[in-house]
């Protein structure tokens, strides 16, 4: 009988454990989640409280921990190993322009020429890059002597969603490819190709 | 994501839904964005924005949506010296005009599939191809082998 108080004993001692491991290492998306979750059922008049969630399944989860403490340790132990691993979050590629997408190497002058929109209703300054002439303005102000502006296009793959093609303007510096404006975005899988 | 309300379209004198968001696009490239509020699941975007083709050229025509301060937000908003009437210079790419009879519906964005799809290509704002889609379920495509 000694026996069997000690192993609830312990059983015991690891579920006060895990629920203080638990509580300190829950990840902050799940709160909101949970949150979000709280919120829905408000919205729509439920009660936020449930004898199965609150009751029934913190019981039978704390027996369980008592009875079969040795597995519970096991899983715990697995689970926070695993967030250990995907806490590394995989690094996302960013788009930058590179030397084989350069098209023309272009002046001021000439990228304002070719760039200020004209609309016959004159629902759009007529400046450079029209309604973005801020843009244009920013990305003006990064220039030094010496600088070259080169027009380029290039593919891109985004995490989400068609392969696009991107165009617009970066700036050469040294030979070395800087800061980049982009002025246009298409889906190169749209449908009217 | 539930499915999204359409934008609004004035095509040939008939008042569409379009299924894109040519406005998008002006703020990925620069354009300042207001905080708009998404107080819906069915409009994440904050905004509705009523288009008008004239003479082959894309133009915002108005805007209705809220502020996350509570105003309203208007044309005015994102473009305060434009009020009336905005050329979407900034836009290319396809537009979406769902034709027909829904055939399947889904409930994300833009996903659903109606009896076909006018589709109207738009270079920096300019219209310069459109073509008709027809559409097919996946069932009709069974059942055409």
């Amino acid at each position: 009988m000694t026996y069997v108080y000690g192993y609830l004993g312990i059983g015991l001692f690891v579920l006060v454990a895990v629920y203080s491991v638990h509580r300190l290492t829950r990840d902050k998306w799940k709160n909101d989640l949970r949150n979000a979750l709280e919120a829905t059922k408000r919205a729509s008049g439920m009660s936020s409280f449930s004898v199965l969630d609150d009751v029934i399944a913190p019981i039978f989860a704390c027996l369980f921990v008592i009875l079969a403490w040795p597995i519970a340790l096991y899983l715990k132990g697995k689970d926070l190993l695993s967030k250990g691993n995907d806490r590394k979050a995989p690094e996302r590629p960013e788009f930058a322009v590179s030397r084989q997408h350069l098209q023309t190497e272009l002046s001021v002058a000439q990228v304002e020429e070719r760039e200020t929109v004209i609309d016959p209703l004159g629902a759009a300054p007529m400046l450079p890059f029209g309604h973005l002439n801020t843009v244009w303005k920013d990305f003006l102000s990064g220039l030094e002597e010496g600088d070259q502006i080169w027009s380029f296009t290039a593919q891109w793959q985004p995490t989400w969603g068609q392969l696009e093609q991107r165009s617009g303007y970066v700036i050469v510096r040294n030979d070395v490819l800087g800061r980049y404006l982009i002025t246009a975005v298409k889906q190169v899988s749209d449908n009217c190709k | 994501m539930t499915a999204q309300f359409a934008e609004k379209l004035r095509y040939q004198g008939e008042d569409v839904a379009m299924l894109t968001n040519p406005l998008d696009q002006y703020f990925a490239l620069g354009g300042a964005r207001p905080a708009f509020a998404a107080n819906c699941t069915a409009l994440w975007r904050g905004y509705v924005g009523s288009w008008e083709i004239i003479e082959d050229r894309l133009y915002l025509i108005g805007l209705a949506g809220e502020l996350e301060g509570g105003e309203t937000a208007t044309l005015a908003t994102v473009f305060p010296d434009f009020p009336n009437l905005v050329f979407a210079h900034w836009y290319s790419g396809t537009i979406r005009i769902p034709r027909g009879k829904l055939l399947h519906y889904v409930h994300m964005g833009y996903g659903s599939t109606y009896e076909g799809d006018l589709l109207l290509d738009v270079e920096r704002g300019v219209i310069v191809k459109s073509q008709l889609r027809s559409n097919e379920t996946p069932d009709d495509e069974e059942h055409s082998e």
